[in-house]
């Protein structure tokens, strides 16, 4: 898959996953490579961009099971760009799913 | 693999990126592999799932993407709509009905302006002197019934001159079996573009912009979609050509700041003058012909470069083509760099060059003064008084210099 594509579609599930509350690393990696086949590891450097460009906070909180948790908060500048992301994802599948069912017709 | 051996390689294959990044993403690795271990998961599994090292370090070199598509400002939408003058002449409700209708349209308008910018989307625009001080605008929608999906639109705000073409709104009917058109950008990019627009379609250009601006204005900027810019015979302080996947052609311009890009199109200039002048795209090819400036730049990730120029400094990039060079006059500086495409510069009028340079696995030669070719190994030399500072790089192709002193 095209590197571009495929970074730009992690980043849109990544901000989304983070709307609804705020998530720390382990458990945003989980939850996508529980719906899809990636390295977990390739998420920590779209983390990071997505930091560095402040569509996420980071805060730490102390946790059991050892070094303490990095969770990822969403920016009101992050929220903005993940619902125009989504409507440019939208119109994408669109897109798509028409030009798939013209070659099926 | 051990979780030590793990993260001992991916401590190496972070060393490059800095102390700061380095400890910041094995903290998130070390944080990731207690919290699996707490899962009860064993080493194995949680390396297995954070996958191949490389494919990440992979995703934090990918940051230094070329500008262009890095940040891509967000369309800016329908705008201010123009001042009641870009209904077509179909109306609203029946436009897509109707078949194989020519719809063509001028405009002229008055008053000065700071600037004037024209957004072609899937239409071409062109661009050439009015012969009066008006803005004179042809709009011009050939063809089939879609192109009706489009309309014209002027505006202005703070002094600048806006117009284009749009897509009207509430298009997209169905039960009509013609090519639709669809053009969907993702992440700032263009992923999609297929349908009967821009100028692949039989007869050439289906809507065209064009546009005559008159002398004094200091500003254009003019950007296509799919269609292709061509400007010519114009005199600007700044000049700015965009083109997604169309080409860019420059002719007879004069401006001090000029920039030309296109996505996958070709750009082509000649005749052209400029105290600093960029032309860059992404996959098309790069010709300057007869240009004048302070300093070129040109850069193509896999088309080839081909400039015939005079300027003081030259920047040149291709990714995988080919870069050939004719620099008339006195060059100060001229650094040329390919992936793997051949380098040839014909330096024709300097006092004296300075040259470094290297390739990969391609053969160098040098030849200064119309002596026999010098066959060299990667390393500085020097002819005359090293006037012109001259950098070649290939990763794998050959390189070629030659100097004729003035």
């Amino acid at each position: 898959m095209n590197t571009q594509f495929k970074k730009g579609a992690l980043e849109l599930c990544v901000l989304s996953q983070l709307v609804w509350g705020d998530k720390y690393g382990y458990e945003l990696t989980e939850r996508i490579s529980g719906e899809m086949s990636i390295a977990s590891g390739t998420l920590y450097p779209i983390l990071r961009k997505l930091k560095e460009d402040d569509y996420v906070t980071t805060y730490l909180v102390e946790s059991e099971s050892g070094p303490a948790r990095k969770y990822y908060k969403l920016t009101e500048k992050g929220k903005d760009y993940q619902a125009s992301v989504k409507q440019e994802w939208k119109a994408f599948t669109d897109a798509v799913n028409q030009l798939i069912q013209e070659q099926e017709g | 693999m051990t979780k030590l051996e793990y993260m001992t390689k991916l401590q190496e294959k972070l060393e490059k990126f800095g102390k700061e990044l380095q400890e910041e993403i094995l903290e998130d690795y070390r944080q990731h592999f207690a919290e699996g271990e707490n899962e009860g998961k064993s080493e194995e599994e949680i390396i297995d799932e954070l996958g191949n090292i490389e494919e990440m370090i992979r995703e934090l070199s990918e940051e230094d993407l070329p500008e262009g598509f890095a940040q891509r400002p967000l369309e800016p939408g329908s705008r201010a709509e123009g001042a009641g003058q870009d209904r077509t002449e179909q109306g609203e409700e029946d436009g897509v009905n109707v078949k194989d209708a020519d719809l063509k349209k001028s405009f002229s308008y008055s008053a000065y302006y700071k600037g004037v910018v024209l957004e072609g989307k899937a239409a071409s625009v062109i661009v050439s002197r009015s012969e009066d001080d008006r803005i004179h605008v042809d709009y011009e929608a050939k063809g089939v019934s879609n192109q009706l999906n489009y309309e014209y639109y002027q505006y202005e705000e703070d002094g600048i001159f806006y117009a284009g073409v749009k897509r009207r709104k509430g298009i997209r009917e169905d039960g009509d079996s013609e090519e639709k058109l669809v053009k969907v950008t993702l992440f700032g990019r263009t992923i999609i573009s297929y349908g009967n627009i821009g100028n692949f379609s039989d007869g050439g250009q289906n809507i065209t912009l064009t546009v005559r601006i008159p002398k004094g204005i200091p500003k254009l900027t003019a950007k296509g979609g799919s269609g292709n810019v061509s400007v010519t015979g114009v005199e600007l302080e700044a000049f700015e050509g965009n083109s997604g996947s169309g080409n860019v052609t420059l002719e007879e311009v004069v401006a001090d700041r000029l920039k030309a890009h296109s996505g996958s199109g070709n750009i082509r200039a000649s005749h052209t003058e400029f105290t600093s002048g960029s032309f860059e795209t992404g996959s098309g090819n790069i010709k300057a012909e007869m240009v004048k400036g302070r300093d070129l730049k040109c850069g193509t990730g896999s088309g080839n470069i081909k400039v015939d120029a005079a300027a003081a400094e030259y920047r040149l990039s291709a990714g995988s083509g080919n870069i050939k060079v004719h620099a008339v006059g006195a060059a100060e500086q001229v650094d040329v760099s390919a992936g793997s495409g051949c380098i040839r510069l014909d330096l024709d009028g300097a006092k004296g060059m300075e040259a470094m340079v290297r390739s990969g696995s391609g053969s160098i030669h040098l030849n200064w003064g119309g002596e026999n070719d010098q066959k060299v190994k990667s390393g500085t030399y020097a002819y005359g008084n090293s006037a012109c500072k001259v950098r070649a790089n290939s990763g794998s192709g050959s390189i070629r210099i030659s100097g004729s002193p003035a």
